[in-house]
């Protein structure tokens, strides 16, 4: 997983590419588990899985992460052709995260 | 007192019984092979047997008895002894989620549990720890009707929520007819013909809306048209101006706005506008829903006879205020039938009692910790979501989060609104919800209302976009071009062609 700025993330979210993103923060135990299951099922479908840290001093991703809706941590965000398709706030194991890349998936297998 | 792993009940000091009739008078040894023994010995589970069906059934009844318990003995304020009967009856969850895979009766089990969630504890209620006679009325959402499909519904689950006949509603042409009129859009352009419309954010960046001033549009109306032009009044929190302002406060000039602008906001789509598909079964019991709800309300009534009927000159509106109601339907057959995990979490405050409880509910293994993005300082507590571990995902399994809620909501919108004239603008950037805009006609030719910023995972699930965006929602929307625009001329047929589906695939 690589971590990216605010300029990537918004240039990223509006490509043709789908992208998953998942919002954590240091030291926060169930972001290291869902981290790990997203990663899984990323590499599985060949998405792209990037990262942010909602504590980034920032202020542009503070920014951005109020457009998008961010909440709460741990939150996946899914992203296909600019499109916020899901924001979800638990990944409880490799399923869950198969099923939720499975919805942006789609447009990985189609390219 | 020390007890004996093995053998709660027996305290340790006390003398084991023998492991068999034939075993040789008591030893250290031997006792302490009797308890391994014991502890090891192969055991038969108690629900082996039974179908899945009937162990569903066990863990229904057992949650119906401890909700009924709950309820007659603990007090309203105890969420400490709410928490426990919570935990209680999520082991009998627990148990049962192995073997029940239909989705409908997980969404049972949800339901139950949900009824021991303490108001007090959910997101929006006022703090815990706040005395009880103190507290103010709950803006919580009312869970009391929350997560539950029409039972009409429910009822399809066997055959996949398969479309019969008389599924179809029936719509009178006459509500969908006027969209072909070239002039319904310029009409409703027109000073006086529309409450507001949605403008770019660049016409006055100083009066962009939100405490920060994030928003992406603005809100006009149309004084008078010259030309190509229309001069505009610009709606904003602090009143109307008929003056721009930059982004620094300094007056920037009349406000004008060329027709196309206005017409394209108007129009737009936005890039996450997608109709239903019927190909699946959660779309199909998502139409079931909506078809349901315009039933309870009387509304597929109305949409069969003529519109004109119901719009008689001394009352111009009714034919607007009819697909208002259309329009609520399909927000509420999204916001009663699912539920967003994220908004039925526990919240917990950092006292003994609210760790006491952290633990209780850890002990269930059905929770997941989340932390708040923006932590509230002197309020440390704990956050505990649950749902989704029982109820599964898409609108027949029932838990969605905020953004597939909006989006179900849009799909139905795209289908069957838009041809009605509600023309839903799917493009808000956080995903929450879609504004929705109402295109109408009346005598003098074509008029709009709204917009709307239609939001079903909130407690007030319509409100104009302007009461939304003082409150923080539905500010990030995305400028038009490049997105998709409605094609209203094009709407009415659409319609046709859609309840036609429905009619050919109806078994």
């Amino acid at each position: 997983m690589r971590r990216v700025d605010s300029l990537e993330l918004k240039n990223r979210s509006r490509g043709d590419a789908p992208l998953v993103v998942i919002a954590t923060r240091r030291r926060a135990p169930a972001g290291d588990d869902a981290v790990r299951h997203l990663q899984t099922a990323c590499d599985e479908a060949g998405v792209e899985l990037c990262g942010v840290d909602v504590d980034d001093k920032e202020q542009a991703m503070s920014d951005l992460l109020d457009e998008l809706g961010v909440t709460a941590v741990p939150a996946t965000l899914l992203f296909s052709r600019g499109v916020l398709v899901e924001r979800a706030i638990t990944v409880r194991d490799v399923t869950a995260a198969r099923r939720l890349v499975g919805l942006v998936a789609g447009g990985a297998r189609a390219r | 007192m020390a007890h004996d792993p093995a053998d709660p009940v027996r305290s340790s000091g006390a003398p084991a019984p023998p492991a068999s009739s034939s075993s040789s008078p008591s030893s250290p040894l031997a006792d302490a092979i009797a308890v391994v023994a014991r502890a090891h010995a192969p055991t038969v589970p108690e629900g082996l047997g039974r179908t899945a069906v009937e162990r569903a059934s066990d863990a229904v009844q057992r949650l119906d008895d401890a909700i009924g318990n709950a309820r007659a003995s603990i007090p309203g304020w105890d969420n400490l002894a709410w928490v426990n009967a919570f935990a209680r009856a999520a082991t009998h969850v627990r148990d049962a989620l192995p073997s029940t895979f239909d989705p409908l009766e997980r969404r049972a089990l949800a339901g139950r549990l949900l009824r021991l969630v303490p108001p007090a504890l959910l997101p929006d209620a006022p703090s815990a720890s706040t005395p009880p006679s103190s507290r103010l009325p709950s803006a919580a959402r009312d869970l009391a009707g929350a997560f539950r499909l029409p039972d009409a519904v429910a009822a399809r689950a066997d055959d996949d929520f398969s479309f019969v006949d008389g599924d179809a509603p029936v719509v009178h042409p006459s509500w969908s007819a006027f969209l072909t009129h070239g002039d319904v859009i310029d009409a409703a352009l027109r000073a006086g013909r529309h409450e507001r419309l949605l403008a770019p954010r660049s016409l006055s960046p100083g009066a962009a809306p939100g405490a920060k001033k994030q928003g992406a549009a603005l809100l006009v109306s149309v004084d008078a048209i010259a030309g190509d032009n229309a001069r505009v009044t610009i709606h904003t929190a602090a009143g109307p101006t008929q003056r721009r302002q930059t982004s620094d406060g300094r007056d920037a000039g009349a406000a004008e706005l060329r027709l196309d602008v206005l017409s394209s906001w108007l129009t737009a789509a936005g890039a996450g506008a997608r109709g239903l598909d019927l190909r699946r079964a959660d779309d199909r019991a998502l139409l079931l829903s909506f078809c349901a709800a315009l039933r309870a309300r009387r509304l597929d009534e109305l949409l069969a006879r003529s519109a004109d009927a119901t719009a008689t000159a001394a009352d111009p509106d009714r034919r607007a205020d009819i697909v208002e109601a259309t329009v609520d339907a399909a927000a509420d057959a999204v916001a009663f039938a699912t539920l967003d995990p994220h908004a039925v979490r526990f919240c917990l405050p950092e006292t003994d009692w609210g760790k006491e409880a952290g633990r209780v509910l850890e002990a269930t293994g059905l929770i997941t910790d989340i932390t708040p993005r923006r932590p509230v300082a002197g309020k440390a507590r704990r956050e505990l979501v649950w749902l989704d571990a029982v109820a599964d995902g898409g609108f027949v399994g029932g838990a969605m989060s905020a953004v597939q809620q909006a989006r179900a909501f849009s799909r139905l919108a795209v289908s069957f609104l838009a041809p009605l004239g509600a023309l839903p603008n799917v493009s808000s950037r956080d995903g929450n919800g879609v504004v929705i805009t109402l295109l109408f006609e009346d005598e003098a030719g074509g008029r709009a209302r709204g917009p709307w910023w239609v939001e079903p995972a909130s407690v007030e699930v319509r409100q104009p976009l302007s009461q939304a965006w003082s409150a923080g929602a539905g500010l990030s929307l995305v400028e038009p071009r490049g997105g998709f625009a409605h094609d209203v001329s094009a709407l009415p047929a659409w319609l046709g062609a859609f309840l036609d589906t429905i009619t050919e695939s109806a078994t």
